[in-house]
């Protein structure tokens, strides 16, 4: 079997015997399922089931890879996937370089199953696979990890996945972090911790076959258009290199979507303008493999004063998103944070929302000084911020309870605090964005794998008028993307979750998925045709996406996960953003859900994908199981939160 | 008479380490077949500390892969950290990317003759 795009080998490794294994890539799940975010689903789906919870032996994590990476088109892209703690998907997609080095290397996927005794590293060199002792890297942080294994294998290409102590000491959403800053996988990070495993290092020195070339390297300058400032028709490619901090803070002001302390409002000043922050913070460019976008990436550095010698890599707009949260107006207290949770591997997410929740807490009144260890925790105190960072790092006095994620922590505290738990399904909300727009609340209530914008997410769509007429597309454009009104967001937001799920499985970086390049798959199954040689057509491969959409679902549902799961937070449904007159989704946001389920031939009652759903997508085998388990039959109700 | 043409590095710090340059040298070498940056005739190293990357180039003078009068290299380089160019045109284009990046901290990501600016203006009704 000669294979194109993808490797064809998947690497298994079990921590408990040290037993390392190669095995052929199933051809059907490749056909069926592409490769990355899509792949690992399927194998999870068939290796971990219900029976199985996140911290047992049985739980899985599983590094994956798609066909297009290692080729330009790839950036990258890994996706991470795992039980999550409680026990949706965890899931969650990191650039830089790591998965186009597990390409060359030779494998589609990597499946680490059991738990290690002691900390151990896995080492992956071509074909030379092997676990080594990790005691000295364990306790350390992630570029200390990274610069230890560096050194140790005398590689200097070689690039890592670890944990950092947040993982190390099970925080809840405890990401997977990368070599130069790149990171993702909330609650992989904490699966990958308690299966004792410290670090991937991976480098290979093979070919990514590509059974086409000359359609290939065509199809491919044709895509790169979109990203050439010279080219584009996309009026974000220029901005979001260079203007993109501050402009999108406005753009977000104007829009009411900034989740200001703690979303209690919709405006927040802004810190320096977009000049100023270049001038002094930016040093050059950083990006992800052959990332065509000429500076999304960036390599910032504090160069004097407070926290100097700090530095790091941005990647969109962190800056603009993360500093409203906590109400905080300095660069040097944000480039830090950002620093301290990518060496401890915590999500920044989990941070923020945590600690502005406490703050809320805090100036309510429902906590005090007796709670927060003696600290005043006030909106706006960028020390006592990062003071609690890194008490939930090391899960000291009231960081423990705060590492616990938001939605738990609130819990325990009570008193009404959980209606300003920023959470869904037991993640935090994003940075990113997304208050009291429809198909915001549509794409957040509804995703699998919690709040994650990178499945759904909505951002550049072609302004209808310049859409061609003669395009076939699933929703009507002038309706769909306008943000306050609930019509037609059931086939916008399948048509987002499909199309990503695709892109992601390929892979490929979402912000490829811009203006036209968002809704005219013909360039993306041109690639995926030429480097593949596969020769399907476009019905086929979007379906590929609502498969993969519904395979995950299917997870989910097995999982317990109900209709009454898919939701967002109460602050959203039930309270106005007060400096922009928006109102609330409040009872929307069912009207929306109803429309979706039945687009996607889900039960509407309780979100289960029907037979004939399943069936039609060739999903036989979850029919099946639905069968054996009495999934159909159980009137379980959710409630996961 | 004209001096030699080949590519050149305007500077490692325009490099954003990004391995087009790496991945699309080999694509060409093998023929299109496939993506193997090992066998590149150009290598980006990245320095422990991920401050800097050098672009390490040991290809013939005279590039055999050009696209359109540029080799696949410079063509496939974002930030235009690579140029294809006599010695002498070199030379002035480092002084003006030197003026440039003073002037405009854009310019310490890209170069000025590669994406002439202004762009074309954020139009809002196009979003
Ligand atoms: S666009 Fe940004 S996030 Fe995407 S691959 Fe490029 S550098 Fe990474
Ligand atoms: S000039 Fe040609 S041979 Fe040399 S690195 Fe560039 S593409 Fe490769
Ligand atoms: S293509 Fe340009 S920016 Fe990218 S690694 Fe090569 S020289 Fe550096």
């Amino acid at each position: 079997m000669s294979w194109h795009g993808w490797a064809g080998r998947v690497l298994r490794v079990d921590l408990a015997t040290g037993r390392i294994s190669t095995e052929e890539l199933s051809m059907q799940k490749a056909r069926d399922f592409i490769g990355c975010r899509g792949l690992n689903v399927a194998y999870l789906y068939d290796e971990v089931g219900p029976e199985v919870g996140p911290f047992d032996q049985g739980n899985k994590l599983i590094f994956g890879a798609g066909p297009l990476e290692g080729t330009p088109i790839g950036m990258g892209r890994v996706s991470v996937l795992t039980k999550h703690p409680n026990r949706f998907l965890g899931e969650g997609g990191a650039g830089g370089h790591w998965s186009a080095e597990l390409k060359f290397a030779g494998y589609d996927l990597v499946i680490v199953e059991n738990k290690a005794e002691r900390p151990v590293w896995l080492l992956i060199v071509d074909d030379k696979v092997e676990l080594r002792d990790a005691s000295h890297l364990w306790g350390r942080d992630t570029k200390e990890k990274h610069a230890i294994v560096r050194e140790e294998t005398g590689i200097a290409g070689i690039h890592v996945a670890s944990v950092g102590m947040a993982g190390e000491n099970l925080a809840a959403n405890a990401k997977v972090q990368f070599t130069l800053d790149h990171s993702g996988g909330k609650g992989c990070g904490t699966i990958m911790g308690d299966k004792k495993l410290a670090a991937v290092a991976v480098k290979g020195s093979g070919m990514v076959s590509v059974a086409h070339g000359d359609r290939f390297l065509a199809a491919y300058r044709n895509f790169h258009k979109t990203f050439d400032l010279n080219t584009t028709r996309d009026a974000f490619v220029p901005s979001w290199s260079f203007n993109s901090a501050n402009m999108l803070l406005e753009l977000f002001n104007e829009n009411g979507w900034v989740h200001a302390h703690n979303a209690q409002m919709g405006l927040f000043e802004p810190m320096l303008n977009d000049v100023e922050y270049m001038d002094k913070y930016v040093v050059r460019p950083e990006s992800s493999f052959c990332c065509p976008l000429p500076a999304c990436g960036r390599r910032y550095e504090i160069k004097e004063g407070l926290f100097a010698g700090t530095t790091g890599d941005e990647r969109e707009v962190g800056f603009a998103q993360a500093a409203p949260i906590v109400g905080i107006h300095s660069y040097p207290h944000v480039i830090k944070f950002r620093d301290m949770c990518n060496r401890a591997g915590l999500d920044e997410d989990q941070a923020m929302y945590s600690i502005a929740w406490a703050m809320e807490c805090y100036e309510r009144g429902v906590i005090n000084r007796s709670d927060t260890d003696g600290m005043e925790l006030r909106f706006g105190d960028a020390d006592a911020f990062l003071t609690m960072t890194d008490k939930i790092i090391r899960r000291e006095g009231f960081g423990d309870i705060l590492a616990l994620g938001v939605a738990e922590a609130a819990k325990r505290i009570g008193k009404g605090s959980e209606r300003f738990a920023l959470s869904i399904k037991g993640k935090e909300l994003e940075r990113m964005p997304q208050r009291n727009g429809y198909q915001m609340a549509l794409g957040l209530a509804v995703s699998e794998g919690g709040p994650d914008h990178t499945r759904w997410y909505p951002p550049y769509p072609p302004n209808p008028k310049t859409i061609p007429a003669d395009m076939d597309l699933p929703f009507d454009p002038f309706k769909a993307f306008k943000t306050r009104s609930p019509d037609d967001k059931g086939r916008l937001v399948r048509w987002l979750y499909d199309s990503r799920a695709i892109v992601e499985s390929l892979p490929s970086c979402v912000y490829m998925i811009r203006a036209m390049l968002g809704i005219d798959f013909r360039p993306w199954l041109e690639l995926f045709n030429s480097c593949t040689g596969e020769n399907g057509d476009l019905d086929d491969f979007i379906q590929k996406g609502t498969r993969i959409v519904n395979l995950e679902r299917a997870y989910i549902v097995r999982e317990g996960f109900r209709r009454a799961d898919d939701t967002i937070p109460r602050r959203m449904l039930e309270e106005p953003v007060k400096e922009h007159n928006i109102p609330p989704i409040g009872d929307n946001l069912e009207i929306m859900k109803d429309d979706y389920y039945q687009v996607r031939g889900w039960d509407k009652e309780t979100a289960i994908p029907k037979e004939e759903t399943l069936l039609g997508l060739g999903l036989g085998n979850v029919v099946e199981d639905f069968k054996r388990r009495g999934i159909w039959e159980s009137t379980e109700e959710g409630g996961h939160e | 008479m004209s001096a030699l043409i080949k590519i050149a590095v305007v500077s490692a710090d325009l490099c954003s380490g990004c391995r087009s340059c790496e991945t699309w040298c080999s694509f060409v070498l093998a023929k299109g077949r496939g993506f193997r940056p090992e066998e590149s005739r150009i290598h980006i190293e990245t320095d422990p500390q991920g401050v800097l990357n050098i672009p390490h180039i040991n290809c013939l003078e005279e590039c055999q892969l050009k696209h359109e009068g540029d080799p696949i290299c410079v063509e496939m380089c974002p930030t235009g950290c690579l140029i294809y160019t006599d010695d002498e045109d070199l030379e002035s284009k480092r002084a003006l990317w030197e003026q440039a990046r003073q002037d405009q901290p854009l310019f310490r990501l890209i170069v000025p003759w590669k994406y002439p600016y202004p762009w074309r203006p954020l139009k809002r009704d196009e979003l």
